[in-house]
């Protein structure tokens, strides 16, 4: 077995067969057969026509997907780029002046405009050079008498892990997610469109494995974790079983035998609940068994608009949600953006340590009228469903008394707004700071539940990024002041009444669903595949056992001991 | 001609999206509309001479607005800043 470590772009286990993607490399295409040149005024239509067949091209596409199509909003820049007037302007002035062909010409100008955004300083206008070779990639297939090949697309088969040197969001919106089982590049910039694509659809991606992807040949068996960042190249039988139930081949076999029921352990209910990312999701998280939604990001209802969705629009969506969920709870967590994950229309200052920097309720509190429509659209939206409101990176709390603040005058400016809405939504905060779980006594006063957000949790109180390959092996939730920390908390809200879910990767994680029952975890929140194996390991779990490995684990003094012992009590 | 004069409040600028909505904006009128930015002008017609422009936060952008319709294009522009800036 070969482990590939490369920077996790969308989580997700699945094992697939590898296949060398040979479509068009991002890199501007071209040059290859350089064609006569007649006359300028032929290459100037030649030209036209070009991006003619390319708008109309771009079209079909946009109608085939739909108006609600992640894709949309990147496809309608894409046009824009299509048919900009200083393109054609500069491409004629090119053709007319050195007698260049079409192509030539179009090269030459691409190249200038690939460049100039190449050496932008700011991420987010450097990544957009990616989104000018998409677009150049669009006419040249019109400029060259030989149209791509396009049989590639059609011949993949289910279970497809795609290797490639680099994707265009154009070859990712045309992967097909019933084959498509992963995608893995040698490069890329988490901030390229490509992968953002990639997220919304659920494709499990891998990038910045650079050369070491040459190993890999078509119809390699195969194993990614999207969220770790790992390949394993012909993983092991052990490899296997660790991620047993998450990946696809196994996953149908763990549903049977967890019937889509509530579990309990020691005669506890455990509600096994679903991480959302918006509506598309719903009907697999009930496929899955979840019993509510522990967290729904609300990110991509932003991320989806040109602009802040007002409070209709929201109204509308999480009444939807409500409407689908029959009653499950569903904890909705506010919108939780930051350097990392900046909204097109709301871009953020660039930070040198935007996990440290200004994210999530922090961007919140410098503007409530944000957060006060997102608030408002809930409280009505509950008329219809049991919703309860998650505040994301709490670390102070000033941070959740003005939330709580906020929530009351939401209720006030509805009372007189005519709306029917609901006073009583439960609001409850992440914990994710070490900053908050050393305070949890106090804010288990003032808020109405936790939920650890294990991902943060961790690369905070380790510190240790878990996208630096330097240091990521010290972001490790075997480590016992995990494991201290996380009994603290969940003592502290025990002691207030309040209850404590967790929602982080970690919940997720085969080995620890033991002790985390010894802690007195009141629920999980896993992604949806995830649910059948967690059910199950709780279901599977004899009365006591719990609470026995959870003491022999905090008398570890190292993560590898803690590791080691749970895997041999699992197996 | 109209001449409009707008702080930008977005912390980091006008980036695709904004500019595609506001090129489309533009288009819906029969009005040229020019940005200015300190000595650079570049019509708001294409995306490669917006993004090019890098609009950042609190630059001052001054907009020549010129045709028939050019008080209608220059209210449609102060409703989309305000929209922007809220």
């Amino acid at each position: 077995m070969v482990i590939i470590q490369g920077i996790g772009i969308a989580p997700g286990v699945v094992t697939g067969k590898a296949r060398i993607w040979k479509g068009k490399p991002l890199g501007v295409v071209g040059s290859g057969a350089v064609q006569a040149v007649t006359t300028p005024e032929e290459e100037v239509r030649r030209f036209d026509g070009a991006v003619s067949q390319a708008v109309l091209e771009l079209k079909d596409l946009m109608t085939i997907l739909g108006p609600e199509d992640l894709s949309m909003d990147i496809l309608d820049t894409h046009l824009e780029l299509l048919q900009d007037p200083q393109l054609a302007q500069d491409v004629s002035d090119k053709i007319q002046a050195y007698n260049l062909s079409a192509q030539e010409a179009f090269l030459e100008v691409l190249q200038h405009y690939v460049l100039l955004f190449e050496a932008m300083e700011d991420p987010y206008l450097k990544a957009r050079a990616d989104d000018i070779k998409d677009m150049g990639n669009r006419i040249l297939k019109y400029l060259q008498q030989a149209p791509f090949p396009t049989q590639e697309e059609a011949s993949f088969q289910a279970g497809t892990i795609l290797i490639a040197e680099d994707l265009s969001p154009t070859d990712v919106i045309k992967l097909d997610t019933k084959v498509i089982a992963g995608i893995v590049t040698q490069k890329g910039n988490s901030t390229s469109h490509a992968f953002i694509i990639a997220r919304a659809k659920g494709i499990p991606t891998i990038t910045g494995c650079g050369s070491e992807l040459d190993q890999i040949s078509d119809s390699d068996f195969m194993m990614l974790d999207g969220g770790e960042g790992k390949v394993f190249l012909y993983p092991t039988k052990d490899t296997l079983d660790l991620y047993a139930g998450n990946g696809q081949a196994t996953q149908a076999k763990v549903i049977q035998l967890t019937p889509t029921v509530a579990v309990s352990n020691n005669g506890k209910q455990i509600p096994v609940m679903a991480n959302a990312s918006g509506l598309e999701d719903l009907d697999r998280i009930w496929a899955y068994g979840a019993e509510g939604i522990g967290l729904l990001r609300t990110e991509w209802l932003f991320m989806s608009k040109d602009r802040f969705p007002n409070e209709e629009e929201q109204f509308e969506l999480y009444s939807n949600l409500a409407l689908k969920s029959k009653g499950k709870p569903l904890t909705i967590r506010t919108l939780d953006i930051g350097g990392d994950k900046p909204l097109p229309y709301f871009p953020l200052p660039p930070e040198t340590n935007p996990f440290l920097g200004y994210r999530g309720i922090r961007i919140s509190m410098d503007y409530p009228g944000l957060f006060q429509t997102q608030v408002k659209a809930i409280l009505r939206a509950a008329v219809f469903g049991q919703f309860r409101i998650l505040l994301p990176m709490i670390a102070t709390m000033e941070e959740l008394r003005w939330a709580r603040k906020q929530v009351s005058i939401a209720i006030t400016s509805l009372q007189s707004s005519g709306h029917a809405f609901e006073s009583s939504v439960p609001v409850g905060i992440m914990i994710e700071t070490p900053g908050a779980a050393l305070i949890a006594d106090l804010l288990a006063r003032e808020a109405d539940f936790f939920s650890l957000g294990t991902n943060d949790l961790i690369q905070y109180t380790l510190a240790a990024d878990r996208m630096n390959e330097k240091v990521r092996q010290l972001y490790d939730p075997f480590h016992p002041g995990i494991w201290r920390l996380i009994k603290s908390i969940i003592d502290q809200a025990h002691a207030a009444g309040l209850k404590v879910s967790m929602c982080g990767e970690m919940a997720a994680h085969p080995l620890v669903t033991i002790p985390l029952l010894g802690l007195g975890l009141d629920a999980f929140s896993l992604n949806p595949t995830d649910i059948p194996l967690i059910k199950n390991n709780i279901q599977k779990t004899p009365p006591g056992l719990a609470e026995k490995v959870l003491a022999n684990l905090l008398k570890m003094d190292h993560a590898k001991a803690v590791q080691s012992y749970l895997k041999e009590i699992t197996t | 001609m109209i001449t409009k004069v707008y702080t930008l409040q977005l912390p980091d600028g006008i980036h695709a999206r904004p500019a595609t909505a506001l090129i489309r904006l533009v288009k819906q009128y029969k009005s040229e509309v020019r940005i200015q930015k300190g000595e650079r002008t570049v019509l708001v017609n294409s995306m490669l001479n917006i993004l090019g422009l890098m609009p950042r936060k609190g630059d001052i952008l001054k907009f020549n607005i010129v045709g028939e319709d050019e008080s209608e294009t220059a209210e449609a522009l102060d409703e989309f800043f305000t929209q922007m800036n809220h």
